[in-house]
């Protein structure tokens, strides 16, 4: 309580840019969360500037329409308008967006969407804006990685992508993929071992080349 | 070769969720514990940065950006669709409503054009019927909303702001009631002007905000960006600029100019209350306007001035912090505040 009692913190504080925007980044999202619930329309600047790039992202993994996307993520906000009163103020706002837009898109466009998933839905490519000094691999070698990935089954190549690429949680995965919580942990380790095990020779050579550079 | 019954540790490391964590969300605990973690398994260290850039540096292939335009005209029509489903709370009409509503306004306007046809026809004046819009933002909330040119304003608690349906060719008047931010989309042609008591504030395109309560005792303008024209309509006029400030107390017409204070002037947007040498009395408005109540106070208002913010705070937290330094209790009683003031010791 002592703290707001004192102005002396005010320059660390002030979020309006010179720009005039609003800078939102520094709020903690489940207030922004629960003040939407509560009817505060601001807050959906907040929710869609944050999202919107990550929706896009995902939802093109599902259907190459690029306009029908960006319907089904409009759509998903006038849902989220619609539903306030019944949404729950304490879940995962990006797990929520995430699987709304799964759905959407999926009822929207059923055997397009499975078609764009298994052939080019979440394939991964090595992306590293600065070579690292001390690289113990070479790029080439990240790159057999990530190819290795992308043989995976398309089921694995996404969860990869939710837990390691979006930082989503196993019982957010396991909504989005319609699948137990205990069951997306398996799903996300049996991708791994199978990554693993398509890596197997590969892994050890990188492992002697590891030797050789220390 | 491999030894196929142990586990690589870069895939050890992959499925320690903690590990994961650190390297997508680092914070001063865990990078803490890594680095020691490293130091005490030294032969781990390339396992480690191995593990680590598979997660750091993995693109997906197909990602096509949103274009700026389409990033912006979704943002429109989303807040344009809250705005409108803000004028009818009721929590039964449903999107579907909305549609059909949507086709019988439609309807009532092509009829309504018609009819304006045949009035012009037969020589009646022709002037266009435009309608004029009122937003409030009632004690205790805030609201955005989107004019006709695709300005955006938001307003401050008991405050209003009206305009027509459509602007005409040659300006974008509106009139403000209390407190609004204003982002206003630029259109060098069509000059947009604000009224407020018997002061205009003229700009082509910028951002800013404009206090100007009925109950208190001054007008101010601050500009975030851009260049507005703040006049008192009989005649004193000031040009400010980004970042600075004018305010007009009631009955002069001398600007007073300073600075701008962020937290003071735009705090609110961010749902901070922010006091500066506030009086008591100056305090107990601003919270029945912020949080839609009534006080009572029970004995002497209490003399000195407050300085403080709170940002996002509930009412109770509020009045907890002031209790303090005024030395009162309070109840709260649905939307009636009751301060009794503590005796003097």
């Amino acid at each position: 309580m002592e703290k707001s009692l004192h102005t002396t913190d005010l320059n660390s504080t002030s979020h309006l840019h010179l720009d005039g925007s609003v800078s939102f980044m520094d709020k903690d999202e489940n207030k922004v969360w629960k003040q939407f619930l509560e009817g505060d329309d601001q807050c959906l600047v907040y929710i869609y500037r944050k999202y919107v790039d990550v929706l896009f992202r995902y939802g093109q993994q599902f259907s190459k329409r690029y306009e029908f996307v960006q319907d089904c993520i409009q759509e998903l906000f006038y849902e989220l308008i619609d539903k306030r009163k019944s949404l729950s103020p304490t879940r995962s706002v990006k797990g929520y967006l995430l699987v709304s837009l799964k759905r959407k898109i999926l009822r929207g466009s059923k055997k397009e969407s499975k078609l764009v998933l298994e052939e080019e839905g979440f394939i991964f490519s090595f992306a590293e804006p600065v070579i690292s000094i001390n690289a113990n691999l070479k790029e080439e070698d990240y790159q057999i990685i990530f190819d290795k990935i992308n043989e995976l089954p398309s089921s694995q190549r996404e969860v990869i992508f939710l837990y390691f690429y979006e930082g989503i949680g196993y019982s957010d995965i396991a909504e989005i993929m319609n699948i137990k919580t205990a069951t997306a942990r398996t799903l996300t380790y049996r991708a791994l071992e199978n990554l693993e095990n398509n890596l197997g020779p590969y892994l050890s050579s990188f492992y002697t080349m590891m030797l050789f550079a220390q | 070769m491999r030894n196929m019954d142990k586990e690589h540790n870069i895939f050890k490391l992959l499925k320690n969720e903690h590990f994961v964590k650190w390297v997508q969300n680092p914070t001063d605990d865990s990078n803490h514990f890594w680095s020691k973690w490293i130091s005490n398994h030294k032969d781990q260290k390339k396992d480690v940065e191995i593990a680590r850039r598979i997660i750091q540096s993995g693109r997906l292939k197909s990602n096509k950006q949103l274009a700026e335009n389409q990033y912006d005209s979704m943002l429109d029509n989303i807040m344009a669709y809250a705005d409108e489903r803000k004028q009818t709370t009721g929590p039964y009409l449903t999107r579907t409503f909305w549609r059909y509503t949507a086709v019988a306004a439609s309807l009532i306007l092509m009829l309504l054009s018609l009819g304006l046809l045949m009035d012009f026809t037969s020589g009646t004046d022709d002037k266009m019927l435009s309608e004029f819009i009122t937003k409030e933002a009632p004690f205790g909330s805030k609201v955005t909303t989107r004019l006709p040119d695709g300005s955006m304003v938001t307003l401050n608690s008991g405050s209003s702001i009206t305009y027509p349906e459509h602007f005409n060719e040659d300006s974008r008047p509106v009139e403000l009631s209390g407190e609004g931010f204003f982002e206003v989309e630029h259109n060098p042609s069509m000059p947009f002007i604000i009224s407020f008591r018997d002061q205009t504030v003229t700009v082509l395109g910028t951002s800013f905000n404009i206090r100007a309560f009925d109950q208190e005792s001054y007008a101010e303008v601050a500009v975030a960006t851009g260049k507005v024209a703040y006049a008192v309509k009989s005649g004193s006029k000031v040009v400010l600029t980004a970042n600075n400030k004018a305010t007009l107390k009631k009955g002069s017409s001398q600007f007073e100019q300073t600075r701008v204070n962020e937290l003071a002037d735009f705090g609110w947007l961010n749902r901070v209350l922010y006091f500066e040498s506030n009086s008591f009395e100056e305090i107990r408005l601003e919270l029945e306007k912020w949080y839609g109540i009534e006080v009572q106070i029970d004995g002497n208002t209490p003399s000195g001035t407050y300085s403080g913010k709170f940002e996002n705070a509930s009412l109770d937290e509020v009045l907890t912090g002031l209790s303090f330094i005024y030395r009162f209790d309070f109840t709260i009683d649905d939307t009636n505040v009751l301060i009794t003031i503590k005796p003097k010791q």
